[in-house]
């Protein structure tokens, strides 16, 4: 499971180690072969097959509704069953004769007709159970498919379904802190890892993030916390794993150590920036959100100190996370008191952390932190400009809309010149990974 | 090998969909019948494409009216004994936990929410609850009738109920003449 980047990087420089002869041509494919990385052709002939069958499910199932009501049940369970049979067996046969990709499209369209008729069934026999329950039973399904088969694409479609279930859960449900998902997403991701998949790694960290976003009102029920409190967990969890991630990178052979340390450092990026937004809890902050805080700083900072030592981290990735901690921990602890004060300090604390980021993509020549960074400088600019205006608002509609739209193309052209410029510097040996 | 990885997978399956609709008889024939009456939407709800919407006058219960706990929050499970008032049957007492009265049967809901309401200074709780048999998927051609005979106030429905509390529709009747029959096939 090499990252992307690495084997675009291996195939340019296998072609100039054959041409300067340091590399038998006849050892090329063999050596991509052993790190993973498959033909082009072989990819899109399996993107095909899957559009393919979802337009033969598609016309299944218009077929099926539009008879639907003057079938018998025993004609409707017929055609349940046999489509399921069906398509399962179409699979077999291709996987059978060495058409895996065919294959493969055919089991997803056996476990995308396993949803549909688990909705049929219900619809013929009056079932209205817990309805998440159906989700969870097609789930289960998929990840079955997923693990015998094995199908990527039937777990790209079980980590799906396990984000709408855990949503309807949590959502229609009473906000309860859903934890069941956990286990299923544990499978899930179990099952991508034995399957040496990539993107099915990215998929489930994902899902799982989407998990922790659904859940903040059952965690807010759960801690008794205010909202800036629940929001500093998407600070502080995000950070402590970000600096211990980059401690483990130097070991890690696949990236995954890579790819999980950006998205922490992306979620703590926008839940640092968006920290001044939610209102504002007259409660003083909890003794439990104190000791949570504490003890993420000490993971945050220790790690980073440590990676210091050892030349991972600069000195001002030290101060960078000491500095996120101790101003997310100032403002909840000032936040009631000065709340109308703080807007300006906080704006500055962000360009400080947003700056910091910029630096620290530049010093790693990671041109995902770089462009992320990019990003966040212009939401904070925008976010300053309607700030601004929003205080003085006496100043006529017409002036905001104008000057907003110059400003905007302005930013635009600069940030996209900073970005290019910033990249350029470090374009020979750029981690172009994406998380 | 990958016939025996893909036998396996459908057969995974079909046993998954066929316990539905095994346990769904086996609740339909091994279970308590009780009839419970259907009353009007208000406002009248359309037929919503394939089926039609079923209330009942246990949907909505004032637990002030009843025995048994009092407090209840939304999404809470709870449990409705009902006892028979003659034609139908009715609520008698609720629970976060079955509660047992004589001759009664017990049927399991979810509060939906529980809604406050003032009158004369007076506080009443009411609470709406489902019991996943508030719709019915309509045979084909009866929908538009099925729908004149719930405004008027003139359909009923058998509910089973199995020894937990898990409630079906069994079976729908017009002016206590039944109509429609749930089966297997």
């Amino acid at each position: 499971m090499r990252p992307p980047f690495y084997l675009r990087q291996l195939k340019r420089d296998l072609d100039t180690w054959i041409a300067k002869g340091l590399v038998d041509e006849d050892n090329k494919e063999a050596i991509l072969a052993s790190v993973g990385a498959g033909s082009q052709a072989r990819t899109l002939d399996v993107i095909l097959a899957v559009f393919g069958v979802i337009l033969i499910g598609a016309g299944a199932m218009s077929f099926v509704a539009a008879n639907w009501a003057a079938m018998a049940k025993l004609e409707r369970l017929i055609v349940l069953f046999g489509s399921l049979w069906a398509a399962y067996g179409i699979a077999g046969w291709f996987m059978a004769n060495n058409r895996g990709a065919i294959g493969q499209a055919f089991v997803l369209l056996g476990v995308i007709l396993f949803g549909v008729n688990i909705h049929f069934v219900a619809q013929t026999y009056n079932i209205q159970a817990h309805y998440p329950d159906g989700l969870l039973l097609w789930g289960v399904g998929a990840i079955l498919a997923a693990a015998l088969v094995p199908s990527r694409a039937a777990l790209a479609l079980a980590l799906g379904l396990g984000g709408w279930w855990t949503w309807q859960e949590t959502q229609h449900f009473g906000a309860v802190l859903h934890l069941p998902f956990l286990a299923y997403w544990a499978v899930c991701t179990a099952i991508a890892w034995y399957m040496n998949w990539r993107p099915g790694i990215h998929l489930s960290s994902l899902t799982l993030l989407g998990w922790f976003v659904i859940s903040f009102e059952a965690i807010q029920r759960l801690l008794g916390w205010g909202d800036a409190e629940v929001l500093t967990i998407f600070i502080f969890l995000p950070l402590a794993i970000w600096s211990l991630m980059q401690l483990l990178e130097r070991n890690d052979a696949n990236g995954l150590a890579l790819s999980t340390g950006h998205y922490a450092f992306f979620v703590f990026l926008i839940a640092y920036g968006v920290l001044q937004l939610p209102d504002n809890d007259s409660q003083s902050p909890s003794t439990t959100w104190l000791g949570f805080a504490a003890l993420m700083t000490v993971v945050s900072v220790g790690a980073v100190t440590a990676g210091f030592n050892r030349k991972t981290f600069s000195v001002l990735d030290v101060f960078g996370t000491l500095f996120a901690c101790v101003t997310t921990m100032a403002y909840i602890f000032l936040v009631q008191r000065y709340d109308d004060v703080l807007d300006i300090p906080y704006l500055i604390f962000a360009l400080i952390v947003i700056l910091w980021s910029v630096q620290r993509g530049v010093r790693l020549q990671d041109t995902f932190v770089i462009n992320w960074s990019t990003v966040a400088f212009g939401l904070w600019f925008l976010y300053c400009y309607f700030k601004l205006f929003e205080d003085l608002a006496l100043v006529h509609q017409s002036l905001f809309f104008t000057i907003g739209g110059v400003l905007l193309i302005l930013l635009s052209l600069t940030l996209e010149f900073l970005r290019r410029r910033l990249i350029a510097g470090v374009q020979p040996t750029a981690k172009e990974a994406t998380p | 090998m990958i016939w025996a990885r893909i036998l396996l997978l459908a057969a995974a399956q079909t046993i998954a969909l066929g316990y539905m609709i095994v346990d769904r008889q086996a609740m339909l024939n091994a279970s308590r019948v009780v009839t419970l009456k259907v009353v009007p939407v208000d406002p009248m709800d359309p037929l919503r494409g394939e089926f039609v919407i079923l209330n009942y006058a246990i949907s909505r219960l004032k637990p002030a009216e009843l025995d048994g706990e009092d407090k209840f929050n939304n999404a809470d499970t709870i449990y409705v004994t009902l006892q028979n008032k003659g034609e139908d049957w009715a609520a008698v007492a609720i629970g976060h936990r079955p509660v047992a009265v004589q001759g009664g049967v017990v049927i399991k809901g979810t509060v939906n929410y529980a809604n406050e309401f003032t009158v004369d200074a007076k506080t009443t709780t009411e609470l709406n609850i489902t019991y996943g048999i508030e719709s019915f998927f309509v045979p084909q051609g009866m929908g538009r009738d099925i729908e004149d005979t719930r405004q008027k106030g003139d359909l009923t429905a058998d509910i089973a109920i199995d020894p937990k509390g898990r409630a079906a529709i069994k079976a729908m009747r017009r002016k206590g003449e039944v109509f429609y029959v749930e089966g297997i096939l």
